[in-house]
């Protein structure tokens, strides 16, 4: 029976058109609570291939073949990740599933958690045959209740049918899966910090190297993934890798999940092939509501396209030297009435306020150019203001401890790329070429202290 | 010439100059060892006293440190210049060892002009620094090798003036002859008092010793132009300061002071190979009784500033240096010297 | 009369005499030096006169360690045992005693007896052991406790600690960095969710609204305490843009008018409103 796409939590709307792959499992062809109606639509056959027919080697070939590349931000090539937990000897393996989501605006691995449960679970099987690892831990944000209780019913089905936990198929091959509730800090999606969350530390990144495929979780070799590149793994064993990189660029194959919100006609989450130009991303939301000024990818840690760019190909490396990144898939659509300044305020301050406070440069360097733009805000800059901005984001760039802190500075940077008329139009005259009021919308960092003046002043 | 003469000249090349590359790690470490002890003395303390009795081993295990160290080069400097200073100011030191006259017969190239070639030589340290301070791209350590190179200068023209005054008495630039000179007519410090006072002083700046050592006054411009420095590249400037101490006492001691002779006529010199032996113990403890001056004084003076510096340079040495040959010169001329 | 030179031979001298002289150099360790009573050099805490530590455990140098390096734990000064970790640079939570030694007038506390509230310690236990007090567990007993009580009171906290025999300092660590409320709201607790797509569908002006309509400012409360305000990037609001959180329910996609319905509703007292902070079990819905 097939379920409505009203099974989804209704944060989750689901855009008509773009790619299939993942969308058909989770957009209702697939019911997300039985086991028996996944696998009328070849749920575990990938799994089955891997274990039955080509083997740990096998499978990394396959993905390798793939090019599957991570879809948490980072777009490293997964075949190598696992292929270095491989090489790292030691008994117990681990695979995290990264399903923290820890940008709430990004709502791919919430749909695949509450839409196609199945689906992510053989993509975590699969990296834990792959890598040797007879542990498997989804890491699922805890506001996620629905996709918590589908994920963990799923889980209790498969050990049923012997497709998960112990000698899965009847091979040698076990992997115990359970799911992890963790708190969803936007650093909670980091790997390593996620790492120190699961066993029960303060979750702040460390430094590589050691990678976590060296020494992770416990010690252990941990490969940890995104949950929708664990998805896409399933399918490129399901489906082949041929028809993985039947769509998609030269330097990224396959799609990607992107939500995307703002000044478009319809929000929501639609699954593109790789190397789509950015104006087809927007016509799948409808395009965008108003004349498009920038398009925010990669949220927080991405940047700015202006509009004349738009026909940029949705891609790791065409969108990581305009300034910008993948992110998670996050795609703001911002039209004439919003303001750049603003716009990158928001997204620093954002990065501040989530700030572990680990690193040096970041917990202060993000602060203080939170306030630096405030002070432009104001009208009341400091005569080297615009050049503080861009070197205390080189700095920040160059010392990071984590990609979060790297890329903290990107939609300021590449605004003031763009646009930097606008921040001038701030810093010198006051006035805002958007025409947004800013006034009692500015609000500082931190409540100021009694008796020391606010920084903002 | 013939082949053996050659093959022999050759040999005796290469080992001579092998023997002096070798000698100048262990000199630089005794120098500095003594420079830790005595300072440390005049200081009223102990110095290192844990690393090997009464702490001898320290500036050998400081040269291995500096080995360990990592060795890293800014992003912006100039990789090829900032490689190339440790080494240029390096080999001037050791090029300069070349010519000093450490006992009858084991001077290790026994020029014609060997005084003239000790300066010229040296004068290349001036460049290393220059260029250290330079490729560096960093404004403290450009200022530094600025300095350095202005101090440098200034002071070789009274150095090599001084010394002129003694070239000229003796009729000869080679270091040899000079010290056969003086064991006919007795050490050159009765001859030129002036002259010595003046080397010796300007010797001091030359090397960047205390009280002209504002080149890497630590206090003040970090460590000059070696700011940028870490590891074996530092060691090398390290090492080719104390040797230059060590070079310039050796050859203040071969103009003015006797080089190998005894100081008493009886015998002054000695032939063979145990006059080898005689000679160098006696250059070896006349160097580093002037080593350890220097380094005396270096506990007690106060650093000069750079224009108290210069104006010492060209206003007091190089009239006094000048007024020294005039005075030597007229006094060989009448006297028929 | 001043011959020149003869200062550096005084000087000379002096140097050369010092040479000889017996040095004055301390061989340490092989002896150490007596120290006065009164030196402050030392790494320890020391005693007053009764025999009793001096340290007041008032935090304030673990509150300013950046690098959180020191926990502490103790009895102030009227003897109540407390324990200290990692200071919070999130401004949540600051105690008096901290402030006055500060020099800072200190902020009275709302709701100070809230703020020590004692706790259901059989339930706390039970829940720990149904997780065989693995730290793993750590965020997914946080959760049970704030699905209880709203927010994560500290006696709960320092319970936690001792039971599973964490580092206080790890303990507080981990639930300052995840989205759990240190400390109770009051009232009925108004979330206004401020991620990107909220914001820029239009989650300011509800703010601004909501705000102008309770009368406060976020990250307040009214004065009879029945609405405390607040923003948040966690309400996960996604597709239902801009979205509110009124104590467990979330609401969206708002309009300011509807904003300010939802508000009304809850001051008249309509039976289907939700009950105040404090989760209703399954009614939990993100």
């Amino acid at each position: 029976m097939a379920e409505q796409r009203s099974s989804l939590s209704p944060q989750i709307r689901i855009l008509p058109g773009g790619e299939q792959r993942l969308l058909a499992g989770i957009s209702g062809g697939v019911d997300p609570d039985s086991l028996a109606a996944a696998r009328k639509h070849r749920a575990y056959t990938g799994l089955q291939r891997a274990v039955e027919k080509l083997g740990p080697e096998g499978t990394v070939d396959e993905i390798a073949g793939a090019s599957l590349r991570g879809r948490g931000g980072g777009g490293y090539p997964a075949a190598d990740k696992w292929r270095a937990a491989r090489a790292t000897p030691g008994e117990r393996k681990v695979v995290v599933a990264n399903l923290i989501g820890a940008d709430p605006t990004a709502l791919g691995d919430r749909a695949l958690a509450e839409g196609d449960p199945h689906l992510l679970l053989e993509g975590a099987l699969i990296a834990a045959f792959a890598t040797g690892a007879s542990e498997a831990i989804l890491a699922v944000r805890r506001d996620w209740t629905l996709g918590i209780e589908r994920l963990r019913r799923a889980i209790a089905e498969a050990e049923a049918a012997h497709l998960a936990g112990y000698l899965v198929l009847g091979t040698d091959f076990s992997c115990v899966v359970s799911v992890w509730e963790g708190s969803g800090a936007l650093v909670a999606g980091e790997e390593t910090a996620l790492i120190a969350a699961l066993a029960g530390d303060r979750g702040m990144p460390v430094i590589r190297p050691p990678y976590p495929t060296e020494r992770g979780f416990g010690g252990a070799p941990t490969t940890v993934q995104n949950g929708e590149t664990l998805a896409h793994a399933a399918w490129i064993l399901r489906h082949g890798a041929k028809k993985f990189t039947s769509v998609g660029s030269a330097t990224g194959r396959g799609t990607k999940l992107v939500s995307i919100y703002g000044k478009v006609a319809q929000s929501g989450l639609a699954e593109v092939a790789l190397g789509t130009p950015l104006s087809a991303v927007l016509a799948l939301a409808g395009g965008g509501t108003g004349t498009t000024k920038a398009v925010f990818v990669g949220g927080a840690g991405g940047g700015a396209l202006a509009a004349h760019e738009l026909e940029k190909p949705y891609d790791f490396d065409a969108l990581h030297s305009a300034g910008a990144g993948i992110g998670l898939g996050q795609v703001l659509v911002t039209d004439d009435s919003t303001c750049m300044v603003d716009t990158a305020r928001f997204f620093l301050d954002y990065s501040a306020r989530e700030a572990c406070g680990k690193a040096v440069p970041c917990r202060i360097g993000t602060k203080r150019l939170v306030e630096t733009l405030d002070r432009i805000l104001a009208a009341t800059p400091r005569p080297d203001d615009f050049n503080l901005l861009r070197e205390l984001s080189r700095k920040m760039t160059d010392t990071a401890l984590c990609h979060l802190e790297a890329r903290a500075p990107g939609p300021m940077l590449s605004t003031l790329a763009r646009f930097a008329d606008e921040y001038r139009a701030h810093a010198e005259r006051g006035v805002c070429l958007a025409g947004a009021h800013h006034g009692a919308e500015l609000q500082p960092l931190l409540a100021p202290l009694p008796g020391i003046e606010s920084a903002a002043s | 010439m013939d082949l053996g003469a050659l093959l022999l000249g050759v040999g005796r090349f290469l080992l001579s100059t092998t023997l002096i590359l070798l000698l100048t790690v262990p000199t630089a470490f005794v120098v500095i060892q003594m420079e830790l002890k005595i300072i440390a003395g005049s200081q009223l303390r102990y110095g290192p006293n844990r690393i090997g009795p009464w702490g001898m081993f320290q500036s050998t295990i400081h040269g291995f440190k500096v080995l360990a160290k990592e060795d890293h080069i800014p992003d912006q400097a100039d990789r090829a210049t900032f490689t190339l200073a440790p080494w240029m100011v390096y080999m001037a030191a050791a090029m300069s060892m070349l010519v000093i006259p450490f006992a009858p017969g084991a001077i290790a190239a026994d020029f014609n002009i060997g005084i003239v070639y000790f300066f010229a030589v040296l004068g290349l340290s001036v460049v290393g620094l220059l260029i250290a301070g330079w490729a560096s791209y960093n404004k403290y350590s450009l200022l530094g090798g600025l300095r350095s190179a202005a101090q440098m200068v200034s002071y070789e023209i009274p150095l090599t003036l001084s010394v002129v005054g003694a070239v000229v008495l003796a009729g000869t630039l080679n270091f040899r002859e000079l010290i056969e000179w003086q064991r006919a007519h007795g050490w050159m410090l009765l001859w030129q008092p002036v002259g010595l006072g003046i080397f010796y002083i300007a010797s001091l700046a030359e090397i960047n010793r205390t009280p002209f050592d504002m080149v890497e006054a630590d206090s003040e411009l970090v460590a000059g132009p070696f700011t940028e420095y870490s590891g074996m590249r530092f060691g090398f400037f390290f090492f080719a300061e104390y040797l230059a101490l060590f070079i310039m006492s050796g050859v203040m001691i071969s103009l003015f002071f006797g080089g190998w002779l005894a100081p008493w006529p009886f015998p002054a010199e000695l032939g063979g190979f145990l006059g080898t032996v005689y000679g160098v113990f006696w250059f070896f403890i006349k160097t580093y009784i002037f080593v350890a001056v220097a380094v005396l004084l270096r506990a007690t003076l106060v650093r000069v500033r750079v224009d108290q510096l210069m104006g010492a340079a060209w206003k007091v040495l190089l009239p006094l240096a000048m007024i020294n040959l005039l005075v030597t010169a007229a006094a060989v001329v009448v006297f028929n010297l | 009369m001043r011959i020149p030179g003869f200062g550096i031979l005084k000087g000379l001298r002096q140097t050369g005499r010092n040479y000889w002289a017996p040095k004055v150099t301390l061989q340490y360790p092989e002896s150490r030096p007596t120290m006065p009573d009164r030196w402050r050099g030392r790494l320890d805490l020391i005693y007053d006169p009764f025999g009793e530590h001096k340290c007041e455990v008032c935090f304030q140098c673990a509150q300013v360690c950046p690098v959180e390096a020191i926990d502490m734990s103790g009895f102030d000064s009227e003897g109540r045992r407390i324990r200290y970790g990692m200071p919070e640079i999130y401004d949540e939570r600051r105690d008096p005693n901290a402030f006055r030694r500060a020099g800072l007038a200190a902020e009275p506390m709302r709701n100070a007896a809230r703020w020590d509230e004692a706790i259901d310690k059989p339930w706390l236990h039970g829940l720990i052991d149904g997780f065989g007090g693995r730290s793993e567990a750590l965020v997914a007993i946080f959760s049970a406790v704030q699905e209880r009580y709203g927010y994560l009171p500290e006696r709960a906290l320092h319970q936690v600690s001792d039971e599973m025999t964490i580092h206080w300092a790890q303990v507080f660590g981990a639930a300052g960095l995840g989205g759990f409320r240190l400390l109770p709201a009051e009232g009925h607790l108004v979330t206004v969710c401020d991620c990107a797509a909220c914001r820029f569908a239009g989650g300011d002006e509800l703010l601004t609204a909501l705000s102008a309509e309770l009368g406060i400012a976020p990250g307040d409360a009214t004065d009879d305490g029945a609405w405390s305000l607040e923003t948040s990037s966690e309400v996960a609001a996604g597709a239902i843009a801009p979205a509110i959180r009124i104590d467990t329910m979330v609401y969206g996609p708002l309009t300011v008018a509807q904003a300010r319905h939802l508000i009304d509703e809850r001051k008249r007292g309509d039976a289907r409103a939700s009950s105040p902070t404090r989760a209703v079990a399954g009614a939990r819905k993100s």
